[in-house]
């Protein structure tokens, strides 16, 4: 069934598969968490409120999940990538976390600000210009099969010609080989935890 | 429609909540510029504070255009006035 696996198409909260769909809201939700474990882990929400609240972000306009496309099929969805206008960017982060502070409770209000202000400083700042990928991940059952490639490969697709931008964890070093197969170069030397890669466009 | 004053008295206690020690005396004058940790991620923790308090929800477009706090009080009198 790879081939199944292989089959990308734009998503999005509103729209069929997706609409009235929670179950899988919830799954592309949990894939886009697993996608940086490390930055949902510090919020004080509960998974499955946040795979939710995600699921519900998915394809949705000025959200850092404006430009979605998913791997595989309603019932066996393989993979998630995300895209927004890279110059579109700050904005965007600050309507997800307007979103998601909506969700969380008074008392646990300074520690979510703290939690975001404390990653915020280990992701490398990018300004630039073409599509900015927010987002990747492979299901595990799916993994190894070119599925993030594939991913990958859309956003190309989509940015036509514009530079492409990421963020990748420095010590991901499966995902940097990846990346840099698909011509992404690292943006600077700079030692955040979270790296800045690029891939121009045509000049 | 609430006034001007009413809602600067219910913005402070908002604020004092966010700002902690940091925090300073409203005026419909006041700008980010006069907290140093009046910061992005301050500005949305500040609008959700609002939205709860008045029971209205922004756009997160509407939020960065925010200048002042007058201009934040002018945003919850329109919301509050077309029922949220």
């Amino acid at each position: 069934m790879a081939g199944d696996r292989l089959a990308i198409s734009a998503v999005a909260a509103n729209e069929l598969p997706l609409l009235g769909n929670d179950a899988l809201k919830s799954a592309l939700g949990g894939m886009l968490t697993a996608a940086v474990p490390h930055f949902y882990a510090l919020l004080p929400l509960e998974s499955s409120l946040l795979h939710r609240a995600l699921g519900d972000s998915i394809g949705t306009a000025g959200s850092e999940f404006a430009n979605a496309f998913m791997a595989g099929d309603a019932d066996n969805p393989a993979g998630i990538v995300t895209s927004l206008a890279a110059a579109g960017l700050a904005r965007a982060q600050q309507a997800s976390t307007l979103m998601l502070m909506r969700h969380v409770d008074r008392g646990d209000m300074a520690a979510f600000r703290s939690a975001i202000g404390t990653y915020s400083e280990t992701v490398e700042p990018i300004d630039g210009s073409g599509q900015y990928l927010s987002r990747i991940a492979v299901a595990p059952a799916a993994r190894g099969q070119g599925v993030g490639r594939a991913l990958v490969e859309r956003i190309v697709s989509l940015a036509a010609g514009g530079d492409v931008w990421l963020h990748v964890a420095f010590d991901n070093s499966a995902a940097i080989r990846l990346y840099e197969s698909l011509g992404f170069e690292f943006a600077s030397e700079a030692p955040y935890s979270s790296r800045a890669m690029r891939r121009a466009g045509r000049a | 429609m609430k006034s001007d004053a009413e809602i600067l008295s219910e913005l402070q206690p908002i604020f004092d909540d966010i700002f902690g020690d940091e925090s300073v005396t409203l005026t419909p004058e006041t700008t980010s510029d006069d907290v140093a940790t009046w910061d992005s991620v301050a500005h949305v923790s500040l609008i959700v504070g609002v939205e709860k308090q008045f029971d209205i929800m922004f756009d997160p477009d509407e939020i960065m255009e925010m200048a002042n706090v007058g201009a934040l009080i002018e945003a919850i009198q329109t919301k509050t006035a077309n029922g949220g």
